[in-house]
């Protein structure tokens, strides 16, 4: 019977490529994937921080709303500034955000919000997490 | 004699190596199957969290929507009449409050059969000088008892 000499050595390479290929193909996949999760929680986060704010303003507003309808004056409301137009601010934080809010005693209307703006505090992330920082 | 004795070695010589290159075959193959092995729960993992983030990130944008209209309307019918879509919403009274729940389908599309369900509580207090409203929005995924996520507002209606 004639030997067929079958070489080991390129189907060993070629298995090796391929092992290689799909191992960095499984890590990509992965990390963007984690990646992924932790900027949609991060979202959700972001968002419930956002009505959590909302929720706090609205409830500032009512209780200025009633305080100045039971003729409370607005320089005896307490933990809030007032400035030289009358004008009532209060700002609320919370996990890296303020809500700054500014209401002008109305006459016929109780109040009148003059202001209304959401802060964001932002720094940038300057870790390099599990990366080798070249050191 | 020396003949037939060096026939033999190369014999010999020649099992051996076939003995070694199915060995190595082995080796190699056992090798290959592992790493697959763990590649595929890899890639398993990686689609589980994709998923995940996926839904999570559709029922956050469901929950503001529904945040946002709640904070536009004026009153629980122009929330109604904002929060329905095709048929998607139904009412349920539960401790003397209204509780509207809408359907949404993994496009975010309005379904009555879709697979996101968006319940929201519309729980007013009485005030002074106006009612407060709070809102609590919560949503749930496939049938899951265990809200994936919720969301709590307020309204003063002055």
């Amino acid at each position: 019977m004639r030997h067929i000499p079958i070489k080991l050595g390129p189907l060993a390479l070629l298995l090796a490529v391929i092992s290689i290929c799909m191992t960095t193909l499984g890590i990509l996949a992965f990390t963007t994937a984690r990646a992924d999760l932790v900027m949609a929680e991060k979202y959700a986060e972001t968002v419930r921080n956002r009505c959590e704010l909302e929720y706090q303003g609205q409830s500032f507003l009512k209780t200025i709303g009633d305080m100045l309808a039971g003729g409370v004056e607005a320089e005896r409301i307490p933990d809030v500034e007032t400035d030289e137009n009358g004008a009532i601010w209060k700002t609320i934080a919370q996990e890296g955000s303020r809500l700054v809010i500014g209401v002008l005693p109305d006459p016929e209307k109780g109040y009148k919000v003059v202001s209304w703006r959401l802060y964001k505090e932002w720094s940038a992330d300057e870790s390099m997490g599990s990366l080798w920082d070249g050191e | 004699m020396p003949e037939a004795g060096r026939e033999m070695g190369a014999e010999m010589k020649k099992k051996q190596h076939i003995t070694a290159f199915y060995m190595e075959m082995l080796v190699l193959i056992a090798v290959f199957i592992v790493i697959i092995l763990v590649l595929t729960k890899v890639f398993a993992l990686s689609r589980q969290q994709s998923a995940k983030a996926r839904t999570l990130t559709n029922a956050v944008c469901l929950a503001e929507n529904a945040a946002e209209m709640w904070a536009a309307a004026t009153d629980e019918e122009t929330f109604f009449s904002m929060f329905g879509r095709d048929g998607n919403v139904c009412t349920l009274e539960e401790n003397g409050h209204r509780i509207y729940q809408a359907r949404y389908d993994d496009d975010m599309a309005p379904a009555a059969e879709g697979s996101f369900l968006v319940h929201v509580e519309w729980i007013p207090e009485g005030g002074e000088s106006g009612d407060f409203v709070t809102g609590r929005i919560t949503v749930y995924w496939s049938g899951n008892q265990e809200p994936i996520y919720t969301l709590e507002t307020g309204k003063y209606l002055q």
